[in-house]
């Protein structure tokens, strides 16, 4: 270690050594501070899991006891196989998954198409086009549920799950908001460098545009799947029969309305509805956290 | 529990129609779309679907109901029911899951999105009666007196007159219910007994009630309410039970500034004088962190005294502690010279505008109510051999199977009595902004027990914000 020395030559206390262990210690402070508040804010969100999957494990007399009691005992397992019992729930996973899975498609690739255009292409009236695309966005569902409801059952296709995919496919206004956001984070030079080399604007996209914006594209492909997978009210006007229900549905089937519900199977139902949500979210948040990030979109 | 999927094997009932998209499909949406457009200040829903069978052929109704869990259960059993007693009508019940009353707007958004649509269902049951008016006087329901084989005469000796009324709406009757609503005190007798009070006596008057709460609530050295003897909540009832009125039908008035209601909220908020509203809120606020929605503080032992309904017992004896020992006793009354009260509401059966053959739906609607079938009727409304609610009719006390229920649940002859038997039976007011004044009077009662306002000023706040809401809306 190099020691400083005094102007007559002797030589100084190794300051250095000290500020480094200091400096080393008020940094592991801050961060022991941080952490500490990070686990306190993170407990605050986990802890309603945590009781959800407690309570899964307990007998109705357990759940109900005061006060509270954390551990279950005896673990009741068997409310996982009575909330099979209780209502179709593998059937409800499938007609859910088959929603969540068509609307992220139709909107991953709709709104990427439609964003491509209100960012990277030059057309006449096209900020003023998307202001009204972004207007759209503040007509509550409630307002549009008759319209909608009246040209859906015109084609036909009410109690099926077109209502709920098909709309996917023609862009979402919050998505393509936030995908133009991205896009035009992108360096024009890159478009323009593949236009000399003959590429039409489908090539663009495709080969430049959606490479860099993947973490973007996912990021809309988790909200919508979040969305959709959670989605209460789109399915209860649109589907009337139970074998069509989803997961929010036959979830809502379960709890009582008159008097007190079988506490323990509706939570082991809604673990294991929660579960792939955790999955999914838990290896696709480095792209959701990125793709906000670079959006500046909080959702 | 709810039993297992049920397929409708019957040959009548349509198959789920093609989804296929077709150039036809297409422009009938574009003209439905425009028809709405041009017809949007209407606010007619007559929209007829089909033609309506001929009398005899056989014909499949389909049934909204939003009953879950085991509840679905009952409506099968009572579907079942009508089957077996003829063979002409099949009900095709569609369980709509919205769980609560509270969610009945969603039920409701449902509704008028289909009735508007021209497919609505042909029978739905309705969570209360506040949706009757509004539905109603924009023409979505259909009167069951305008239909063949009505014969309101003996619906109306078979109900109880305060029940009757809830389905009724300027000199029409559009639902009947399937049962009533009732509400008595349910207490904790081992609590009454370790402070003193005898577990066999009940409280009689709100001023025992008041003196009862006062011992029975347990604090902490801290001043923190551990158990909370009596916490009063439902204007509704209390407001009654003073003597109060919230609505003038010869007026098309709202009341609900009466001296008497008024009289009530400063009584339940002496309450939150008394144990400190900010305790109070948060021993409420920790009942629901520490249970979510499901908590039952009556069995859990938080409270002392609550009022509850008659479906109350049978969670008891189903979730509560085999030992659990409870008295019930009729709603107190407001002093010794009061008259006896109560409030009441239903889940009434209508047919909306559009059913495809509202005379075969009015069949299925006179036998949920149980029209002349005392024996039956008893077997429905006491569905899994415990008390759900109070029969619609004194005529079924008789019936055997239906006094087994009531002396296998003590208590549930007090649920019975007040309300059969009360002087004075408050309901829903019969306007149609009903749901918006029973949505501001909760917003009234919970900011003046957080000792934000007080009874008369926002008494008269909410008088005149309905009112004008009613106004509008006639």
């Amino acid at each position: 270690m190099a020691t400083l020395t005094r102007r007559d030559g002797s030589p100084l206390a190794p300051v250095g050594g000290r500020t480094t262990r200091a400096a080393t210690g008020r940094r592991w402070a801050g961060s022991a501070a941080r952490h500490a508040i990070l686990l306190a804010c993170s407990a605050v969100f986990v802890l309603p899991f945590v009781w959800m999957v407690v309570t899964s494990l307990k007998s109705n007399q357990q759940v109900l006891v005061y006060p509270p009691e954390w551990i279950p005992s005896p673990v009741r397992w068997r409310n996982y196989l009575d909330a099979f019992e209780a209502a179709p729930l593998l059937r409800y996973a499938w007609n859910t998954t088959v929603i969540c899975v068509t609307s992220v498609v139709g909107v991953v690739i709709s709104s990427t198409v439609v964003a491509y255009g209100f960012s990277r292409l030059e057309w006449r009236g096209r900020d003023a086009l998307f202001v009204v695309v972004l207007a759209s966005l503040m007509l509550p569902f409630q307002v549009t549920l008759i319209p909608l409801f009246i040209i859906f059952s015109r084609l036909d296709w009410t109690n099926t799950y077109l209502p709920l995919t098909v709309p996917a496919f023609f862009g979402n206004a919050f998505y393509i908001f936030l995908l133009r956001q991205f896009f035009l984070r992108i360096p024009r030079d890159y478009s323009d460098a593949a236009r000399v080399e003959g590429a039409n604007e489908l090539q663009i996209l495709w080969q430049i545009i959606v490479p860099l914006a993947r973490p973007a594209m996912i990021t809309v492909a988790l909200f919508q799947f979040l969305f959709a997978w959670n989605d209460f009210l789109g399915p209860l006007i649109y589907i009337s029969e139970e074998s069509r229900f989803t997961l929010a549905l036959g979830l809502a089937t379960m709890r009582s309305n008159l008097g007190l519900s079988e506490f323990g199977q509706i939570m082991a139902a809604a673990t294991m509805i929660v579960a792939p949500v955790l999955l999914i979210f838990a290896v696709a948040q480095r792209y959701f956290i990125e793709g906000i990030a670079a959006s500046g979109v909080k959702g | 529990m709810i039993g297992p999927h049920r397929v409708n094997a019957d040959p009548t009932v349509p198959s789920i129609r093609s989804s296929r998209l077709t150039r036809r499909r297409l422009l009938q949406a574009g003209a439905g779309a425009a028809a709405l457009a041009s017809g949007a200040a209407s606010p007619s829903w007559a929209t007829a679907r089909g033609v309506p069978a001929i009398q005899g052929e056989p014909i499949t109704l389909t049934y909204w109901h939003g009953w879950t869990e085991q509840w679905e259960e009952m409506v099968q059993f009572v579907v079942d029911q009508f089957h077996q007693q003829q063979s002409r009508i099949r009900i095709e019940p569609v369980v709509v899951p919205v769980g609560s009353q509270e969610q009945s707007s969603e039920f409701l958004a449902k509704l008028t999105a289909a009735i508007a649509a021209g497919e609505p269902p042909d029978i739905v049951t309705l969570f209360g009666s506040t949706a009757i008016p509004t539905l109603a006087s924009q023409g979505a329901l259909v009167p069951l007196d305008s239909l063949d084989g009505a014969d309101l005469p003996t619906v109306e000796a078979w109900m109880d007159p305060n029940v009757y009324r809830l389905g009724r709406y300027e000199d029409h009757l559009y639902g009947l219910s399937y049962w009533a609503g009732a509400y008595a005190l349910i207490y904790n007798k081992a609590h009454f007994a370790e402070v003193g009070l005898d577990p066999e006596v009940g409280p009689a008057t709100v001023a025992d009630l008041d003196a009862f709460a006062e011992r029975l609530t347990v604090r902490s050295g801290s001043g923190d309410i551990s158990r909370m003897g009596f916490l009063p909540s439902d204007l509704l009832l209390w407001g009654t039970v003073f003597g109060g009125n919230f609505y003038d039908p010869s007026s098309n008035e709202v009341t609900a500034n009466d001296p008497n209601v008024v009289r009530a909220l400063a009584w339940m908020r002496s309450y939150a004088e008394k144990y400190d509203a900010q305790k109070v809120a948060e021993f409420n606020e920790g009942l629901a962190s520490e249970r979510a929605a499901n908590l039952d503080p009556l069995i859990a032992g938080k409270f002392s005294m609550q009022i509850q309904g008659p479906w109350k017992l049978g969670d008891i004896k189903k979730f509560g502690d085999p030992n659990f020992a409870y008295g019930v006793v009729r709603p107190p009354l407001a002093d010794a010279e009061a008259q006896p009260a109560n409030w009441t509401w239903g889940d009434i059966q209508v047919i909306p505008t559009g059913s495809k053959d509202p005379a075969a739906a009015l069949e299925f609607v006179k036998f949920t109510a149980g029209v002349n079938d005392p024996d039956g009727y008893a077997r429905r409304c006491t569905w899994g051999e415990r008390p759900i609610n109070v029969p619609v009719s004194r005529a079924v006390l008789e019936v055997p199977s239906f006094q087994q229920v009531v002396a296998s649940h003590p208590g549930f002859d007090v649920f019975i009595d007040a309300l059969l038997n009360g002087e004075r039976i408050g309901s829903p007011p019969v306007m149609p902004a009903a749901a918006f004044f029973t949505d501001r009077l909760a917003a009234a009662t919970d900011s003046v027990m957080l000792l934000q306002a007080e009874p008369g000023p926002a008494l008269d706040d909410l008088d005149q914000s309905v009112q004008s809401e009613l106004d509008r809306a006639r």
